[in-house]
This record gives structure tokens, sequence and C-alpha cells, in this order.
């Protein structure tokens, strides 16, 4: 497999030709996620199981593709088209897969997680040295917290308090955070908290989970359960003026930014997870039935149609990432219709297997919990439906389709 | 394992055998069991123990007439009308707590409209006729309860997904449904959003 050198030696995320390198990197992931299915099995009945699967590609991954370049160590376990520092487009390709495999083991894999997106937007160098040699460890897992209690994952509302230190060197960090994935099991992780009144008095910190004043638990879930979920308390965590991300940039492009950059840059990829399961659960249907006919097989191909369209939909809006000129009320509209598509894929299947279809069928029944989770995962439904009609109003919504040339294009310019 | 609150549902489950069928455990048309693991004697690493339920081939001795497997399927719908009717309480008790841009959450239009469907569809249901419905438009009432629970368990967002919450209750439900009340896959069905369809 030659490979265009552009790909191998990219630091930036910037979009990358398709070509013979994708259809590699598919095929690659199609294999990879295969290994997950019975791992996923495992973890559903343990989540700290995770620690014997660690071996497998598919674990890996995630920690080689989100992290930047220049720290990523897994070029003897990956094939060398897995790029490091991940597009947008490249990491919600592998998103999909890794979910079609298992969304629990995707989640439960060690690596810097969103967090990522985060030291992109906002660290300085000496700030990228800390976190990523870190989560370079093999295995290290990073959290990302953003959500409280009282306060969802509102990002202007939030109440963790950044005060100073005594003495005026350094901060320290109380409140608490609330549905953290892998928080409880994380080496490092950015918080983000309020510093002082108002959006520019948010700031997103990095934070060692060894310092004194920091608690975790893992929270006991229905389903998706190698997220591992956890509620971190905060309790006078002292935070030293350098672990401040981007405390070299004005107030105004800070906290507030990071959390929305990352926020951005991730909601594809829980689309990319709800895509994956949904098309999973069409699948296992028809290997299950494969004689299934009628009104049963229309409505699987019909779920399978919805599940194609809400693709390229979802890379459209990662290139439109990717390219820098993102499209926040599109991004939020195919999130939102992903996780329903999930959702629907799998009370089908459970409809169309029969009766006692979950207990015959674990893999079945271990979905149909997982996907209820992508509802909420990087902003509810009903946050989503809000962004599609701000971008209504301001006539930003739909995609221009300008290159399109099927029929009735001519007179679409009356509407 | 007690009734009362979220996470009882094996316990209102194992009072539903034992009204239907004192003594014994009602079973499924394909022949299982779903009751608490503790009234079954099947604590152990089961699926879902964990939940305090478990899923057995159906002792000896199990009622397994068609009278009786009926009424239990009446009483499962009553149970999951029930459990959604006090998620629904907790649903607006919580967002009720929660405030956002300085206005509780139950202020928005969205969370209203969706509170307000699902009260009138549990206001329909509990006004489905008390005489026997065959299995097709108890699998229809089914349905129609599953997506009222899942408009619920939306609202809740990160909640829902605990284990010790509401969230279980409603999963447990379904999960009941699937094994007592769908119908063999050559059954005539109603269809599921029959509402519109007169």
């Amino acid at each position: 497999m030659t490979m265009p050198e552009t790909v191998r030696s990219a630091t930036s995320h910037g979009p990358r030709p398709r070509g013979e390198w994708t259809d590699a990197l598919e095929h690659f992931l199609r294999e990879a996620a295969r290994d997950l299915r019975a791992p996923g099995a495992a973890l559903d009945a343990d989540p700290d199981a995770v620690h014997r699967f660690l071996h497998l590609p598919a674990v890996r991954l995630q920690q080689h593709m989100l992290t930047p370049a220049r720290y990523a160590r897994d070029e003897d376990l990956l094939p060398r088209y897995v790029p490091a520092e991940a597009s947008c487009a490249e990491w919600i390709l592998a998103a999909e897969w890794l979910a079609y495999g298992d969304p629990g083991m995707t989640l439960a894999s060690p690596g810097p997680a969103l967090s990522t997106a985060v030291l992109r937007a906002l660290a300085d160098d000496a700030q990228r040295d800390w976190f990523f040699t870190r989560t370079s460890d093999w295995p290290t897992w990073a959290f990302f917290a953003l959500t409280e209690p009282a306060k969802g994952s509102a990002a202007t509302e939030l109440t963790a308090r950044l005060d100073a230190a005594p003495g005026g060197d350094g901060w320290v960090l109380t409140g608490e955070k609330m549905y953290i994935g892998n928080g409880a099991h994380a080496r490092v992780g950015v918080v983000f908290c309020r510093r002082a009144p108002g959006p520019w008095g948010i700031e997103a910190v990095m934070v060692d989970t060894a310092d004194p004043g920091f608690h975790a638990e893992t929270l006991p879930l229905v389903g998706l359960r190698g997220a591992r979920i956890s509620r971190l308390r905060f309790d006078g965590v002292y935070i030293p003026p350098e672990r401040v991300l981007g405390r070299h940039r004005p107030r105004s492009r800070r906290g507030l930014q990071g959390a929305l950059q990352a926020m951005l840059w991730f909601r594809p990829s829980v689309a990319a997870f709800a895509l994956g399961v949904g098309r999973a659960a069409c699948d296992y249907v028809l290997e299950q039935r494969p004689a299934l006919a009628g009104a049963g097989r229309a409505e699987v191909d019909g779920l399978l149609d919805r599940s194609r369209r809400l693709r390229r939909l979802l890379h459209e809006v990662a290139a439109e990432i990717d390219a820098g000129s993102p499209n926040t009320f599109r991004v939020s509209g195919v999130k939102m219709r992903a996780a329903c598509l999930a959702e629907d894929a799998t009370m089908l299947a459970a409809r169309l297997l029969g009766p006692a279809s979950l207990i015959e069928h674990p893999w079945l029944d271990k979905v149909y919990r997982d996907v209820r989770a992508f509802e909420f995962m990087e902003g509810t439904g009903n946050i989503h439906r809000r962004g599609v009609f701000q971008g209504l109003l301001r006539d930003d919504y739909f995609t221009p389709r300008d290159r399109d040339d099927r029929p009735g294009r001519a007179v679409e310019g009356v509407i | 394992m007690t009734a009362g609150g979220p996470g009882d549902y094996p316990a209102l489950l194992d009072a539903l055998h034992a009204d239907i069928a004192p003594g014994r455990f009602v079973a499924s048309p394909s022949g299982r069991v779903l009751a608490s693991a503790e009234a079954l004697g099947a604590a152990g690493a089961g699926r879902f123990t964990r939940f305090g339920l478990a899923c057995v081939p159906a002792p000896t001795g199990s009622a397994r007439d068609d009278v009786t497997a009926g009424r239990f399927a009446e009483g499962l719908l009553t149970l999951q009308h029930t459990v959604l009717r006090r998620t629904l309480t907790h649903t607006i008790a919580r967002l009720g707590e929660r405030v956002s841009e300085g206005t509780s959450l139950l202020a928005r239009p969205q969370l209203q409209a969706d509170l307000a469907d699902v009260a009138m569809e549990l206001q329909e249901d509990a006004a489905e006729p008390a005489e026997e419905a065959g299995r097709d438009v108890r699998w229809a009432r089914h349905a129609r309860l599953t997506r009222t629970g899942r408009v619920l368990l939306r609202l809740l967002g990160g909640y829902s997904m605990l284990a010790e919450g509401p969230g279980a209750d409603l999963y447990l439900a379904e999960v009941a449904g699937n094994v007592y009340l769908q119908p063999e896959p050559g059954d005539r069905l109603r269809p599921e959003t029959g509402d519109d369809d007169a």
C-alpha cells in the first residue's frame, strides 16, 4: 500500500484527499470493528473489563487518532494509513465503524477523548506537552468535564469556581461535574469553571487526578456502561497558573471558546456512533432473518436509506469543520437525527426478531440500552432543535446544492 | 425489594404475578417467566440481575392458560401506565428544579408541549375499555406507552441513564412487553400508530 506523503507527514487537521488510503483505512476499521463485539458484551457485564482488551488494534485507535502527530506512539501497532491527529472527517469514519463493532468499547478506550479538541483550540506548546505526554502513556484515560448536576451542559451557566489561591500564585478549583466519561479512571482531564461572572469569565483548566481534593465515582448506568460515566467533585484542587488553558490569549478567546470548539468537533462523532449502531442493528436483523420480506424488510430498507442520507450529511458537516467553516446548525440537525435513527433501529430490530428478542439476543438488548445515551451526549435533542431553528431564522440551515444536477433543479429557484 | 419509587419495577412485577396467579408465576407465550431475581431464586450473574430482575424458563406449575395470560398481560399494561404516570410527575419535579437563563426549564414551550403530549397520551390510554382485548390491541397499546416513555427519557437527559432512576423502570417495562406482549411475527397486527388511522 502506498500512500500520499501528505497523509503521513500531516500535522494539521485540515482535509486530506480521499483515495486509496481512505479505502484501506475503511477496510482496516471494518475488520477492527469485528473484534469488538465480544469485548463489548464483557464490558456490559463489567465496565472495568476494558483492561483485558487493551491489546486490540481497535482499542488503540482513539488514542492514536486524537493525539497530535508529534506525541503519537502507535506507529508499530497500527497500519501507517491510520492517521494521528485525525481530521474530523477521518475521525467520524473511525467512530462509525468502531460503534458498529461496539460503542461502549469505543468510549472505554484510553486516550485524550474530547479534551483533545480543547487542547487544539486553546493550548500553548508547554500545555500540549504537559497533557499529551501524559495521555500518550499507555493506557491513560482523560476526561472532559463540562456538565454539572444542576446546569447540564449549558456552558455559559456553569458554577464550578476557580478562585485565586491564597498567596496569589495559581488557582483553586471547587465544584461538581456530572456524567463525565471515564472521569473516575482518568489520569488527567480538562475542567470548565468560572473565574468571574459572564461568558468571558469561563476558563478551561487541566487537572491531574492525583492532586489532593479530586474525588470521583463511577455511576451505575442502564446502558453504554463502557463509558464509565462518572460524578466528579473538586474540593479546593490547586491549579498552577500554567494549567489555565489559553492563558496567553485574550479572555474572550479562552474557556468558552474551547468548550464550543470541542462540542462542535465531537458532535459529529456522536452522530457517527449513532449511525454505526443503527446500521449494525439493521444488519443484525438481516443476518438473523435472511428471508425477511414484505413490510418488515421494507422497514429495514427504509432505515438503511435514512442512514445513507444522514451519513452523507454527516460527512458534509465534518468537511465544513475541517475546512474551518463549520455550520453549527447543520451539525445540530445531523446529530439529533442520527440519535433518533439509532433508537428507531434498535426498537425495530426488537420488534422484527419477535417475542422475547431482548432475552434471546443479548447483543440486541445491549445496544437497545446503549443508544439511548446518544440522545443527550453533546447536547439533548431539544437543544439541537433550537439550534436548527436558529439556523432557519438566519437563513443558514440548508446546504447549498449548487452542484446538484438532479431533475427539478431548474424550478428550485422559484421557492 | 419494596415498591414505592424508582427501582421498584421488579417488586411491582412480583405483586402482579401474586395478584393474577397466587402462589405461582405466569408464563409468557414463549414459555418464560420474568420476575424479580429474588422471587425466582435466580440471584447471580444473569443479565438482568443488576436491575433486580430475572428471566427463566417457566418453572413447573406456572400458569399457562389463556385466561390467566390475558389478565396478566392487561396487568402489565396497567403497570407500565402506572410507572409512566409516576415518571411524568418525577420529570416535572426535576425539570422544575432546573433553572436556565434565569427561568425554570418548565417555562420552555417545547418542554411544556412534550409534557402535555405525554399527559394526553396517558389520559387517552386510561380510557381504554376494560373488556378483554386481543393480543394485537395490547401490543399496540404497549408500543404507544413505550414511545410515550421515550419522550420522558429524552426530557430527563443523562439522568435517564442512571440504573437507579426511573429510566431503569421504563426499560424493564419495555423488556416485560417484549417477553409477554409481543405477538409472533405472523400474527395480524394493528398499526402501532393507530390513533390517526380511523
